[in-house]
C-alpha cells in the first residue's frame, strides 16, 4: 500500500517539474546539478542517519512518503510567496532565541500571532525612510559581501601571499579599500593570535621535557652538588617549578643575577681605572706588577731549564726582581697602596668574573633547555 | 525575535523534505535544533552555491548579505534576484526529488 503511494507521488513529482527549469539546468549545468546532488545526497545521509538513531522508529516507507510530501509543500510555499523564499535565506541565529525558548513540541513555531515579523522590532522610522533606509542598508550589505567574496579570492592570490609578508606595503596601495585594510588587520591579528598559540604549546612541550631532563638528573648519585641554573641543583630547580607552575622565575633571576655580574664587573673595572689613573700609584702598581710577573716567570723557568748558563742569569733576573720589590715594600705608602690594591680590586674582580661566569652558565643552560626558537 | 507563521511552516516543512522525519518525531529538543539549522544551512548553501555558479559571483554575494543580515528587501532591491532565487530553488527541490 505505502509502495504504490510512494510511486504514485514520484511520479506525480516528476510531472510537477518545471520544463524550463529542467531544460535550462540539466542542459546547461549538469554537471553543477551532479555536484550538488552528490554534495546534498551525502549530507542528507549523514543527518538521516543521525535521526534514524534518535528519533522515533520509522520505516524508509513513511520516510519516503513524508519527504515527497515535505517537498511538495516546500515547494508550493516558497514559489507561491516570495517573501517566504527571501526569508528562508536569512540567517537563523537572528531568530535563535525565539527558537531556544520554545516549546518541547514545536523548535520553530514562535509566534503564531505574528503573520510577518522577521523585521527588526526596533526599526521605527517614519514610511518613507522605512522604503529609503533599507535599499540604502541592502546596498551597504550587498557590498559589504562583495568586498569579502573579493577578499576570499583575494587571500588565495599569489600577489597576496607574498605581500603578507609586508602588509604595511599592502595598506598603502590605494586599490584597497579601507574595509580590505580593516579586514587584513583583523586577519594578522588571528595570524598573530595563532602565532602565540603556536609558541605557548611549543614552550608548553619544552616545559614538559625539561622537568623529565631534571627529574632524570635528580635521579643521580652526585645531583645535589651539580649546580645547573643560580646555584640551584635539578632537585630545587623541579620544586620552584612545581610551586609556581612554570620556568619564569627561574628565568627572571638568572636574569638579573647576569645584569648584577655584569654592573659588578663594569663598575670594579671604572674603578680600577680611576685608582690607576693616580700617576704616582700607577706606577708604583705597574712596577710591583711587572716584578711580580718577572719573579714569578723567572722562578719557574729557573727549576725547567737545564741549561746552566740560563740558570745563572735566571739567578740574577729573580734576585734582582726581589731586591726591587723589597725596595718597594719600603717606599713610602705602598703597602697602603697595594692593599688597596689587591683588596678593592684584584680580589673582587676575580669574584664578580667568577659570578658572571656562573650567570653566563647558567643562561645558557637555560638557551639550550628552554630557549622557545 | 518572532519567527513568521509562513517561515515556521516553511522551515517545518524544508527539514522533513530532506530528512523524511517530521520535527515532532525527533524527542530531543536540543536535537531537533541542530537539525534545524543542519537542514536550513544546508538549503542556504545549495541556493547561493547554485546562483553563483549560474549567474556570477555578485548575485551569490547579494544573498550572503542577505543570509547574514536578514535583510528582508533584497529582492526589492534587486528584483532580478528574486527569479533567479526561485530558478536556484527549483534546482534545489529537482536535486531533492532526484535523492529518492
Amino acid at each position: 500500500m505505502n509502495s504504490k503511494l510512494v510511486e504514485k507521488m514520484k511520479q506525480k513529482n516528476k510531472m510537477a517539474e518545471n520544463p524550463e527549469v529542467t531544460q535550462s539546468v540539466s542542459k546547461d549545468k549538469p554537471n553543477l546539478l551532479k555536484q550538488l546532488g552528490q554534495w546534498i545526497g551525502n549530507k542528507v545521509a549523514s543527518i538521516r542517519e543521525r535521526i534514524s538513531n534518535i528519533g522515533k522508529p520509522k520505516s524508509v516507507e513513511m520516510i519516503e512518503i513524508d519527504s515527497l510530501r515535505a517537498i511538495d509543500d516546500v515547494e508550493r510555499q516558497a514559489l507561491n510567496d516570495k517573501s517566504t523564499l527571501e526569508s528562508s535565506l536569512t540567517s537563523l541565529t537572528k531568530y535563535e532565541d525565539g527558537v531556544a525558548s520554545n516549546s518541547e513540541t514545536s523548535p520553530v513555531q514562535i509566534d503564531n500571532s505574528h503573520e510577518t515579523t522577521v523585521e527588526p522590532i526596533e526599526d521605527t522610522a517614519s514610511p518613507n525612510e522605512e522604503a529609503a533606509k533599507p535599499d540604502v542598508k541592502a546596498e551597504l550589505q550587498a557590498k559589504e559581501a562583495e568586498n569579502r567574496a573579493g577578499l576570499e579570492s583575494l587571500r588565495d592570490s599569489p600577489k597576496y601571499q607574498a605581500s603578507m609578508s609586508n602588509p604595511e606595503l599592502l595598506r598603502q596601495n590605494p586599490q584597497i579599500s579601507a574595509w580590505q585594510a580593516e579586514m587584513l588587520r583583523e586577519l594578522n591579528e588571528k595570524e598573530s593570535q595563532r602565532q602565540t598559540q603556536m609558541k605557548e604549546e611549543k614552550a608548553a612541550k619544552k616545559l614538559e621535557a625539561f622537568k623529565v631532563y631534571l627529574s632524570d638528573l635528580a635521579k643521580q648519585p652526585n645531583s645535589d652538588s651539580e649546580k645547573l641554573i643560580n646555584g640551584k641543583t635539578a632537585s630545587e630547580l623541579l620544586e620552584i617549578i612545581n610551586t609556581t607552575g612554570g620556568v619564569e622565575s627561574i628565568i627572571a633571576d638568572n636574569k638579573q643575577q647576569l645584569s648584577l655580574a655584569e654592573i659588578e664587573v663594569s663598575n670594579i673595572k671604572i674603578n680600577l681605572k680611576n685608582f690607576m689613573s693616580n700617576t704616582k700609584t700607577n706606577k708604583l702598581i705597574s712596577e710591583y706588577i711587572s716584578l711580580t710577573k718577572t719573579l714569578e716567570k723567572g722562578l719557574k723557568d729557573y727549576r725547567t731549564t737545564q741549561n746552566q748558563k740560563e740558570s745563572t742569569r735566571l739567578y740574577y733576573v729573580i734576585n734582582d726582581a726581589r731586591g726591587k720589590l723589597q725596595d718597594l715594600n719600603e717606599g713610602d705608602k705602598f703597602d697602603e697602596n697595594i692593599g688597596i690594591y689587591e683588596r678593592n680590586f684584584v680580589q673582587k674582580l676575580a669574584k664578580a668574573e667568577e659570578g658572571l661566569q656562573a650567570a653566563q652558565k647558567s643562561q645558557d643552560f637555560i638557551n639550550t633547555h628552554l630557549s622557545s626558537n | 525575535m518572532a519567527v513568521s507563521k509562513n517561515l515556521e511552516e516553511f522551515i517545518k516543512n524544508l527539514v522533513t523534505a530532506i530528512t523524511g522525519y517530521k520535527l515532532e518525531e525527533i524527542s530531543s529538543l536540543e536535537e531537533r535544533k541542530k537539525v534545524i539549522y543542519e537542514c536550513v544551512e544546508l538549503y542556504q548553501n545549495f541556493i547561493i552555491d547554485y546562483v553563483k555558479e549560474t549567474y556570477g559571483p555578485k548575485d551569490a554575494a547579494r544573498l550572503k548579505a542577505n543570509k547574514q543580515f536578514a535583510n528582508q528587501n533584497v529582492f526589492t532591491k534587486f528584483p532580478d534576484l528574486a527569479d533567479k532565487t526561485q530558478d536556484a530553488f527549483k534546482a534545489f527541490i529537482q536535486t531533492l526529488k532526484a535523492q529518492k
